[in-house]
């Protein structure tokens, strides 16, 4: 009897621990850092499992990245994750490329991309990709054409660079040609992009530009321009950026692609 | 060598009985199938990301098969007195031994093609294409199930299956963090430390020879050195531990 009575006891209070004991733990330290191991060891406890580690972080990445992106759009841990997936993958390109430029849009830590994607030309220093990345982060977010200029041209020195970079290294040093290659970048970030959020990206991007652009007609002309062919035609714009999926068009004053 | 031929049909042929080896296959089957669920969240890199699973899934089940089949090899035979049978015959603790390994070394190598095939066929059904670079792993899974066979007969001689299991995991994952027992060495300052950890590293298995999943999943080229070097240390590897096996099978005694 007295058993059955500290075994009840015993339930009662693990049913109080689970019920509310959990709730003292901080909420981000019980849910996510949990996973996610220091660097120092973290591919020597992998058990040769480093790959398969690397894709369930990227996975677990993508639910923190769009959990936070709903909510509080605040990602404290980017950085650590990405860092801990390219200690386990030093060859998986997607975070230095795409990651990055979460890192630098949403989360608003270029430094930290840059610190990244330095990381990443340590270790992949024949990708022609990653020197490109740093040139679009100084480029479109720091606004340092000059540094830019730089990456995109080491861009262009490695194997298999498309001619398009030594194009960019170019219109870089011109920075009067800044809307041109804003939109020649944002392109080639959809061409490059396999994944919807990023092509989502790449377009609002366009969007931004253009509209930009068409706010500065009307406030040259003092009236709206009637499509982009005119903005176009105006020398607003130095070509109507084409994506084979859908078509930019103007809407109630605004610039939408559809 | 026809006895040990022998020895290694029965063994196959008893193994394959075994519910707990249906079970894996069939498990692993289902995972392999399974993996087409991480394609929507992969954030584009689908191709990377079955590889990664198909390859790794593989190994586990191919870990899992040792250690839970591969663990009661001799235990079944004392427990089912089929031991005294074999003893009775003029076979010796090494043709016994090999004969054992062998065996359990074809269940592995039909187990690992057959889950392979799953992959490629759920490969080229999710993908739509195939990826003929993907047969290099199997050469170093072959090799790698070697001498994780060895090495599971080893214990198997002188521990019970459950403990020989535990210790298999222990090792397999230990194997793969051999390589940074040199770094640790050059790490540290304490003499004594530096010969033990240099002491483990030369005796513990290294599978890292082994481990090239990245570079196959990267298609980076693989030299002919790496190639040699998987089936040299495994074959000797293996054949010591069979040795040393032979040896504490003889002592063992069964009354």
């Amino acid at each position: 009897m007295k058993r059955l009575f500290l075994a009840l006891i015993l339930i009662l209070l693990l049913a109080v621990t689970e019920k509310k004991g959990f709730d003292w733990i901080p909420q981000q330290k019980r849910e996510e850092l949990i996973y996610f191991p220091s660097n120092e060891f973290v591919k020597a406890m992998t058990g040769g499992f480093d790959l398969l580690l690397a894709d369930l972080f990227w996975i677990e990445t993508g639910s923190y990245f769009g959990k936070h992106r709903l909510s509080d759009r605040r990602y404290p841990y980017l950085y650590h994750m990405f860092d801990i997936i390219t200690d386990l993958d030093p060859k998986f390109i997607p975070v230095y490329t795409l990651g990055t430029i979460l890192l630098t849009t949403d989360a608003r830590k270029s430094d930290l991309a840059i610190k990244l994607l330095h990381k990443g030309m340590r270790d992949n220093p024949e990708l022609w990709q990653i020197p490109f990345t740093i040139g679009f982060i100084y480029y479109i977010h720091n606004k340092k054409p000059e540094k830019a200029y730089k990456w995109f041209l080491i861009a262009s020195y490695k194997e298999n660079a498309p001619e398009m970079v030594q194009k960019f290294a170019t219109w870089t040093l011109y920075k009067a040609k800044g809307v041109e290659l804003t939109i020649r970048l944002y392109l080639r970030l959809y061409e490059i992009s396999s994944s919807e959020i990023f092509r989502e990206k790449a377009i609002k991007g366009i969007e931004k530009v253009l509209s930009d652009q068409y706010r500065k007609f009307y406030e040259d002309m003092d009236f709206y321009a009637g499509s982009l062919f005119e903005l176009y035609r105006q020398d607003y714009l130095p070509f109507i950026p084409q994506i084979p999926e859908g078509t930019f068009i103007i809407e109630n004053d605004k610039v939408i692609y559809q | 060598m026809n006895k040990i031929l022998t020895i290694a049909e029965n063994t196959f042929k008893e193994a394959i009985r075994d519910k707990i080896l249906l079970s894996i296959t069939i498990i692993g089957f289902l995972l392999i199938a399974a993996s087409k669920i991480f394609i929507p969240i992969s954030i584009g890199e689908e191709a990377k990301i079955i590889k990664d699973f198909g390859i790794s899934l593989i190994e586990i089940f191919g870990v899992f098969i040792i250690v839970f089949v591969g663990t009661r090899i001799f235990h079944q035979e004392t427990e089912r007195k089929t031991i005294y049978f074999i003893m009775s015959k003029p076979v010796s603790a090494l043709e016994f031994v090999a004969g054992k390994f062998l065996g359990m070394y074809y269940l592995i190598v039909v187990v690992l093609l057959i889950l392979f095939a799953i992959f490629t066929l759920f490969f080229r059904l999710y993908l739509g294409r195939m990826d003929v670079y993907l047969l290099n792993i199997l050469y170093f899974f072959l090799f790698e199930f070697f001498l994780l066979d060895a090495l599971v007969i080893f214990l198997s001689c002188f521990m019970t299956p459950l403990t020989s299991g535990i210790v298999v995991l222990l090792l397999f994952f230990i194997a793969h963090m051999t390589f940074y027992l040199i770094t640790l060495t050059q790490l540290l300052r304490i003499p004594a430390l530096v010969i033990l950890f240099n002491f483990l590293y030369y005796v513990l298995p290294n599978f890292s020879v082994f481990n090239i999943k990245a570079t196959i999943v990267y298609h980076l080229p693989i030299t002919i050195n790496t190639y040699l070097l998987a089936f040299s240390y495994s074959l000797m590897y293996s054949l010591i531990l069979i040795i040393f096996s032979s040896f504490l099978y003889s002592k063992k005694e069964f009354l």
